[in-house]
């Protein structure tokens, strides 16, 4: 109850005798459409079912998705052949693509194709050409129609049959229909074919939405829905209306043949968070929910209120009907603004009109021939469950699977047999919905079991386990998701503004909880959800695998120590613990005053434990405020704890201040400590009002005399947790017995102890380490093989045994490791390659096995382009720079070196390298040689690289820094550019003291998007020690594949600044990460970043973060960047002496820094690495997921 | 005079007296006013539920048994219950009619005496419950 009781309904309640008699319900909704499946294959379809379609052949990944709208289908009877014809594509589903109009010869196997993307062959619905079951369509013409499609509601189930109103071939929900074809939701287990029977009822049900990634451009669907991209319309900023309705109604038929029910939507709400801004300038006012298109009442006649209207409880809408059936009633609500773009939401409601028992027979009357065997709520499990022994009929027509059952009562109160005149009893049900008192149990059947009794006198039933609306959550799995906050609804920074589908305006605890309710399932169209209404903000929030229920039970249990409770009529509250919840949670009034002789029945039960279970309470939480994140604790009962009990450590508290923390870490030690709990009470008379949820307080009183402890109680404040009914059908009873714990009395806590560390250090990490941006994967090249690290699951070990194809006794000294970012399983790279002494291997690692199989490249001797005699040999030369090409698989390059002495003492060695391209196609080898060479195709102006990158847009353009290494003393700082890929020329340098002056070897980054848009694989950086036209500048860029450059920065860099190394960001791919080191702190001092995006701000003048003293930029760092984190790895080194070699005097760590302030959040490894010595280390690789 | 005030009917307007199936073999019935009792605190009985009434006769033949059925038939199919109206005898000695659920009894077939030709039924009880008195 969330008021309490009237003085007249206490009045009843202590009138006896009491009655009650039950009915029963089962919902069997109208058939509202009967069809057959129209899906033949045909001459000028539009929509067209394949199957066979060809994966993506390294990722394995389904291929449709790189379709779009305007693409052009080639048909043909050979693979990738066109002989039927071409077509338009509009669309493409899982397995149907809607194609524009055309007198195209369709016929089942016909091959498809669009370009090279896409292979894939018409199919037979629901078969492909091998016979074998192809679920997944979406569109599905129909005919043979009876019924109203017109009446046909979006959220209503479809059921596939094998016969006319068969339900064999499976289910699903209808999004949308027309007079010919029905929409669907994504499904796989639908077995559609052409002639198979549509059953469309008039029910919306609840279904797990599934959420879908194209994974070619990163974009979420929910409900097939892209995010919008109209400040208007944006879905995580405008969020759609709740509505609150009431249970299913019953009322049955008077003498007048009329029945009215009440109806009230005055409760429904918006969590939309006000003051939204849709530009810059303009804001939208305060947002509230409001009537929509409104009530429909099905038919019923409105004898008071208005369709138009929410209604309330003290003026609800009366409506009457005259006829005996079930309807379904709904509300559609909707929010006040913005205008023209109102979101909206509509809530269905079956109600049942019925015969009184025995007075027509038939399908209107309900179920007395039943008894309810237990009846049982829980506020530790969450809800009612009820077993329900059926004695008359109860084939599958009377009770379908998943059926909904309503059980209701007409209860009296008073009254009896007294002479010639009876006293009249009153007829009132109290407690539940305002409106639907009557109704007991909204309950969904979850099994059965038949008995069959052999004796003569053995019993023949049926035995339902019914459970409340949390049992359907509990039984359906959710979907994994992620949230985080962004604080403006506008524009189009990813890192502030809502772009994506996990960008939330204001994320709330509120709006954390409706996104899952909203987005991915139907609650809000069949059932009440009330959702504690706590905006504190959250920074981000990730709903794990688990279903529905635990989805948003331990949400709500992590951060504001709240349940999911269903009631007993099945509306969901989603509402703090009011023994931990601070003071102006808690409930304001009393429900009920127990008075001892006129409430309780038989006896109290009164256990009380002699210790305490809890001697003090950690609570840590986060205040966010939308740009800064605080951490707090909270500890009770004070700095020191209390005597008696353990330690309770609790984490992930979303506060709005430190004093809200203290009062729930205090609350929280009093309710583990309450004395008072479990206490059993036996109640007189009916007592059916009580409930799990809404929680309330009922009080009690003792005094001293009433139990032999002289316990004394003065308005004892109870909450009920556990009740249970007994329904006795012949006595007309219902008896409630209930567990009540006290009141929780305590005080609040106080602040905990915290200090930022500047390094939080796992030697060996007792749980995940769930760094936002990587996948936990690092791996270490060393001195002795490679070493991976799974960041919180296991320390450092090697995967480089010596075996086959490893040397049997050498070690295995590892240049450079790098991930094939194209070989997945399960979305896992698997794939790592790298460059050894003993030559280039490739590691693959079995998710079945959990070990790595190592095959070696077979390279070859490079050609003799330079005609060196001897001609170079492969053993002599070096291999550096290896790298993967990331938009063409298989496709790798690297740098080959061979250095060749020219006998005279005074000259260097000379250097010939050859940039070589290595496509692995499962193993087999096409090897492809540039000489480097500046002066290209001639074979002058040799060029040894330092830094190399293969463009994003296509793989075409291969960038390479480097010097001149003809020429003695080696022009430091030149660099040349390779373009058009393998087949053209080293085209451009610049070390001739122009503009741009290189005062150091250079680097090359290569971005993803500039600024947005497309990529575009002339973009490049140039970046280090760099004056141009005298001026230290650090770095250039072009647009152009490096023929012009321009600054990077408006400004003057600091001279002290060298860029080392620069990162495209991976998920705002329009921004880049750098990292610098000082050189005026004594040579190579500590390392910074900075933060730039989209060109051409002024890099150099972004703000830099000293980097935590480990990240010495010297240290061979590996570093990589993933939304708003970096994930920083480097070898945590010693000092740098000046005779310029790393010391490695300390343990050889290694650290990963996840946080953008990059003095936190350090975590170091150790575990496992090989003993340290000099440059036993030599390169890292992050898998970065990407 | 009738032989006795018991009546049943399946509406108020046509309660026959009992005597009319079962002629000499007249009920004795009992009244229950509260089929559920507990105590409260301060040790009062309460009572709650809808008053129950049996029916027990001596003896029943087996028209007269067939009789009584023929209240608990719907259609062609006997129920094991069914809504009838019963004049009986309350707890204070007067009687009143009443709206209720007649249960026809689970061992029925028990109390034949096998010796019987014909059918002769011995101690049959006959319960009402759910009795809802109505003003005739």
């Amino acid at each position: 109850m969330r008021r309490a009781l009237s003085s007249s309904e206490i009045e009843l309640l202590e009138k006896h005798p009491h009655t009650c008699r039950l009915y029963m319900v089962v919902d069997k909704p109208a058939v509202l459409l009967s069809a057959q499946v129209n899906m033949s294959i045909s001459t000028g379809q539009t929509i067209v079912n394949f199957a066979n379609e060809e994966p993506d052949p390294t990722t394995l990944y389904r291929t449709w998705e790189k379709l779009s709208s305007g693409n052009t289908v080639k048909v043909g009877t050979s693979r990738g052949g066109q002989q039927v014809g071409t077509v338009t594509l509009s669309a493409a589903e899982p397995s149907q693509i809607v194609v524009a109009s055309n007198s195209l010869a369709w016929a089942n196997g016909r091959y498809l194709s669009v370009g090279t993307s896409w292979y894939a062959r018409v199919s037979a619905l629901g078969k492909d050409v091998n016979g074998n079951f192809n679920g997944g369509a979406m569109r599905i013409p129909y005919s043979n129609a009876t019924g109203d499609y017109t009446k046909v509601r979006p959220g209503m189930t479809l059921y596939l049959g094998s016969t006319a109103g068969g339900r064999d071939l499976g289910r699903a929900r209808v999004k949308s229909i027309t007079a010919s074809l029905i929409t669907v939701a994504m499904n796989s287990d639908v077995q559609w074919a052409h002639g198979a029977y549509i059953t469309i009822v008039e029910s919306v049900d609840l279904w797990s939405i599934y959420p879908r990634i194209n994974p070619y451009n990163g974009k979420w669907y929910k409900d097939e829905a892209l995010y919008s991209s109209n400040v208007n319309q944006k879905q995580t900023v405008w969020l759609p209306p709740v509505p609150i309705m009431g249970p299913p109604g019953v009322a049955f038929l008077n003498e007048s043949n009329e029945a009215t029910l009440k109806f009230i939507g005055a409760e429904s709400y918006t969590l939309c968070s006000n003051g939204i801004k849709t530009s810059s300038t303009t804001s939208v006012g305060d947002v509230s929910c409001v009537i929509g298109t409104g009530w429909d009442f099905a038919g019923g006649t409105v004898v008071s209120g208005s369709a138009n209207q929410l209604g309330t409880e003290a003026s609800p809408n009366i409506v009457k009907w005259t006829t005996a059936g079930r309807r379904l009633v709904s509300l559609n609500v909707k929010n006040n603004k913005p205008s023209g773009n109102e979101k909206s939401t509509t809530g269905y409601r079956p109600i049942f009109i019925l015969n009184r028992p025995g007075m027509v027979g038939g399908v209107n009357e309900p179920y007395v021939n039943f008894n309810i065997e237990t009846l049982e709520g829980d506020f530790d499990s969450g809800g009612w469950t009820a077993t329900v022994r059926v004695f008359g009929d109860a084939d599958i027509n009377e009770f379908p699977d998943n059926a909904m059952i309503v059980i209701f009562a007409e209860e009296w109160w008073g009254g009896g047999p007294y002479g010639e005149t009876p006293q009249a009893a009153t007829l009132q049900s109290i407690g539940g919905y305002p409106g639907r008192e009557n109704v007991k149990l909204v309950a969904w059947i979850m099994e059965e079991t038949t008995h069959v009794g052999f004796a003569a006198d053995g019993g023949r039933y049926v035995e339902f386990r019914v459970q409340t609306i949390d049992g359907l959550l509990k039984s359906i799995a959710g979907y994994i998701m992620s949230m985080e906050d962004r604080v403006y609804a506008y524009g189009t920074d990813t890192n502030t503004s809502c772009t994506e589908w996990w960008h939330v305006f204001k994320l709330q605890v509120n709006r954390a909880i409706q996104y899952v309710t909203a987005f991915h399932t139907t609650l809000h169209q069949m059932c009440d959800v009330y959702i504690a209404n706590d905006n504190s903000r959250v920074w981000a929030w990730d709903f794990g695998d688990g279903s529905l229920y635990r989805q948003i039970d331990d949400y709500a249990a992590s951060a504001i120590a709240a349940r999911l409770l269903s009631t007993k009529q099945s509306q969901l509250y989603i509402e703090k613990d009011i023994q931990t919840a601070p003071a102006n949670w808690k409930p304001n009034y009393v429900v009920l005053a127990l008075d001892k002789n006129k409430h309780l029945r038989e006896k109290l039960e009164l256990p009380r434990p002699h210790r305490s279970r809890v001697r003090r309470v950690d609570l840590e939480g986060l205040l966010w405020n939308g740009s800064v994140a605080t951490p707090i604790i909270a500890r009770a009962p004070s700095v020191a704890p209390n005597q008696d009990g353990v330690d309770e450590s609790l984490s992930g508290y979303v506060a709005d201040s430190r004093s809200e923390l203290q009062e729930v870490a205090g609350y929280t030690l009093a309710a583990r400590n309450n004395p008072w709990t479990r206490l059993s009470f036996q109640f007189q008379g009916n007592f059916s009002l009580l409930d799990i949820a809404p929680q309330g307080y009922f009080t009690l009183s003792l005094t001293a005399n009433d139990t032999k402890r002289g316990i004394v109680w003065t308005n004892k404040k109870l909450i009920p947790r556990r009740i249970t009914m007994s329904y006795d059908a012949r006595a007309q009873t219902m008896l409630v017995d209930a567990t009540l714990d006290a009141a929780a009395e305590g005080t609040s806590g106080v602040s905990g102890d915290y200090a930022p560390p500047s390094t939080v250090i796992y030697d060996t990490p007792g749980v995940p380490v769930n760094v936002v941006g990587w996948n936990n994967v690092v791996y270490a090249g060393t001195v002795d093989g490679v070493y991976r690290l799974v960041a919180g699951v296991s320390d450092w070990y090697k995967i480089t045994p010596k075996v086959e194809p490893f040397d049997l006794d050498d070690d295995l000294t590892v240049f450079e490791v790098i991930i094939d970012p194209h070989i997945k399983t399960l979305g896992v790279n698997t794939d790592v390659l790298i460059n050894a002494d003993q030559g280039v291997f490739r590691g693959h690692y079995d998710l079945t096995t959990m070990t790595y199989e190592w095959t070696k490249w077979k390279l070859e001797d490079p050609p003799n382009s330079w005609s060196l005699n001897p001609a170079p040999t492969l053993d002599e030369c070096i291999i550096k720079l290896l790298q993967a090409d990331y938009t063409n698989v298989n496709t790798f390059y690297c740098a080959v070196g061979c250095t060749r002495t020219s006998g005279d003492p005074e000259i260097e060695p000379l250097n010939y390298y050859w940039l070589l391209k290595i496509v692995d196609n499962s193993g087999v080898l096409t090897l492809t040689w540039l000489p480097l060479s500046y002066n290209y195709p001639l074979l002058t102006g040799r060029v040894s690289p330092y830094d190399m990158k293969v463009d994003t847009e296509n793989g075409s353009r291969i960038y390479i820094t480097g010097e001149l290494s003809e020429y003695y003393p080696y022009p430091a700082g030149g660099y040349v550019v390779v373009s058009g890929g393998m087949n053209s020329v080293l085209r451009y340098k610049i070390d001739d003291g122009g503009a741009f002056d290189p005062i150091g070897l250079l680097k090359v980054a290569v971005p993803w998007y500039r600024s947005g848009g497309a990529r575009n694989g002339n973009h490049v950086i140039f970046y280090g020690p760099l004056n141009v036209s005298g001026v230290y500048r650090g770095a250039v860029y072009s647009t152009d594949g490096g023929a012009t450059l321009s600054l990077l920065n408006t400004g003057v860099l600091s001279a002290d600044y060298i860029p080392r190394l620069l990162v495209p960001d991976a998920i705002t791919e329009s921004a880049y990460r750098i990292f610098f080191s000082k050189i005026s702190m004594g040579g190579y001092g500590l390392g910074e970043w900075a933060t730039f995006k989209s060109w051409p701000n002024d890099w150099g003048a972004a703000t830099k973060k000293v980097l935590p003293g480990q990240f010495s930029a010297r240290c061979s760092p590996a570093q990589h960047v993933k939304n708003s984190n970096i994930v920083l790895a480097s070898l945590v080194s010693g000092t740098f002496t000046a005779q310029g070699r790393i010391d490695y005097t300390a343990a050889i760590n290694l650290i990963i820094n996840a946080d953008t302030d990059a003095n936190a959040n350090c975590l170091t490894f150790n575990s496992g690495l090989p003993m340290p010595t000099e440059e036993t280390i030599r390169c890292l690789a992050i898998d970065w997921g990407k | 005079m009738s032989l006795t005030q018991y009546m049943i009917g399946t509406s108020l307007g046509n309660l026959v007296n009992v005597a009319t199936h079962v002629g000499m073999h007249l009920p004795r019935g009992s009244f229950r006013l509260f089929p559920v009792t507990y105590t409260g605190f301060d040790g009062r009985t309460v009572g709650d539920g809808r008053p129950v009434v049996t029916w027990r006769f001596d003896v029943l033949t087996q028209s007269e048994l067939n009789a009584l059925r023929a209240y608990l038939i719907s259609g062609s199919t006997y129920l094991i219950s069914a809504p009838v109206y019963i004049k009986t005898r309350m707890d204070n000695g007067s009687f009143a009619t009443f709206a209720a659920l007649m249960h026809w009894p689970d061992d029925i077939d028990s109390k034949r005496i096998p010796a019987s030709a014909s059918g002769v039924y011995q101690d049959v009880e006959i319960v009402f419950t759910a009795l809802q008195q109505v003003i005739v």
